[in-house]
């Protein structure tokens, strides 16, 4: 049987174990990230998103094409990517607990967030 | 630099692998004519404003520049988080509403309502033709009720949904009047996650800001000690700040927080000497 996989951030004073579909969306704030996980509840972990890109990397190898970085300040569980609005620079992550999670990104990643998601469900 | 880190604003890639790590940048041609067109457009918006003399708020969309956040569904107390933290020896106090619709109020409050869980004095005021008058363009509940010579900073609030941006000439403004919304002017401190413009001014003061967090939380930010606006701008900068206006008049003007204990946070005072003009930006409580 195939072991679950988990996105797991630990510091010296804490811990925070995520199965991967439980984690909908991280957002950067300066040297903090937040990682918001199904339901609402947001965890902030005193590491840059860059590093916790490198955890999901490392962690979630069966996970490919779930996890998208967007510009600098943003990763998104595609399970969960429900609307973009390149013009408002706009997407939504809709939850399955049907909790919607409101993020800004850049109008050109928007772009090519929309045809690669396009592309990904064309070819599928 | 870590790869990881390696990462513009524009850019997307999926996490995971390293033979895909990077979404193809548009063609070089695109870009080049898509430059082109942005110089033309700027040039063209140069040549109007020059000929229109510093009219304030001609007609040209832009939103690409500014941010704005969709409100959340209410739910539960609405109250202020507030955070206390030091960045390059300045001491910055946050005020985060919670479950709270942002508004523009304008005359003098005598009592704060209870309804109003976050507040501070909004746009500059200045005596112009011997009349105490909002400085800036100044859009209330659908009126405008000044269009004097503009700040670049602006603040619009339509429909509950708070917009902040660093533009000259904002279509925001007619959509105030347009759809009975707010609107108000200041100095930009932050645009994008950059400092503005540094002033290199050597004056100090108590500082306060009207700001967008990277994470698209709205917030007021303020001091406890006498800072320049650089010095202000660059902790601001540093926490985390995407988007910031000042706020009026430094340790003066009013400002007041309900913590989620029901406790409020006032500091300043309200100015008397222009009772009608006195605005103020609030979060009101959700129903």
């Amino acid at each position: 049987m195939q072991e679950q996989e988990y996105l797991m951030v630990s510091t010296s004073t804490e811990m925070i174990r995520l199965r991967e579909e439980n984690v909908v969306c991280i957002t950067s704030d300066g040297n903090y990230s937040h990682i918001c996980a199904i339901g609402g509840e947001t965890f902030i972990v005193s590491s840059q998103l860059g590093q916790i890109e490198r955890l999901i990397s490392e962690q979630l190898h069966s996970s490919y094409g779930y996890f998208v970085r967007i510009g600098r300040g943003l990763i998104i569980n595609m399970r969960y990517l429900c609307y973009i609005n390149v013009t408002r620079q706009k997407l939504y992550l809709l939850d399955s607990s049907g909790k919607k999670y409101v993020q800004d990104a850049s109008r050109e990643a928007l772009i090519q967030l929309k045809k690669m998601t396009e592309n990904k469900n064309g070819n599928g | 630099m870590d790869k990881f880190d390696n990462i513009g604003e524009n850019e997307i890639r999926i996490i995971g692998t390293d033979h895909q790590e990077k979404q193809p940048e548009p063609p070089k041609r695109r870009t080049r004519y898509f430059v082109a067109v942005v110089l033309a457009v700027l040039i063209g918006v140069l040549v109007v404003f020059l000929i229109r003399g510093c009219n304030d708020e001609p007609s040209a969309p832009a939103e690409n520049n500014c941010y704005k956040k969709v409100c959340e569904e209410d739910q539960g107390p609405s109250y202020v988080q507030i955070v206390d933290t030091i960045i390059n020896n300045v001491s910055l106090h946050q005020y985060i509403p919670v479950n709270a619709k942002p508004k523009l109020v304008m005359g003098l409050l005598k009592e704060i309502p209870s309804q109003y869980i976050l507040g501070a004095m909004a746009a500059d005021i200045g005596l112009i033709q011997d009349k105490y008058q909002v400085i800036g363009a100044f859009v209330y509940h659908g009126e405008m009720k000044s269009h004097s010579k503009s700040k670049f900073g602006f603040c619009a609030i339509l429909k509950d949904t708070m917009v902040i941006g660093n533009e000259l000439t904002t279509s925001y403004f007619e959509q105030a009047i347009a759809e009975k919304g707010d609107f108000f002017r200041q100095n930009a401190l932050i645009h994008e996650g950059k400092i503005v413009n540094k002033l290199l001014a050597k004056n100090k003061a108590l500082r306060r800001s009207l700001c967008l967090m990277n994470d698209g939380r709205y917030c007021i930010i303020d001091t406890d000690m006498s800072v320049t606006v650089d010095d202000f701008a660059e902790a601001l900068r540093q926490y985390g700040v995407r988007e910031a206006i000042s706020l009026m008049g430094s340790g003066a003007a009013l400002r007041w927080a309900e913590d989620k204990d029901g406790r409020k946070h006032i500091a300043g005072a309200d100015e008397y000497e222009f009772p009608d003009a006195v605005n103020y930006i609030v979060w009101e409580k959700s129903l």
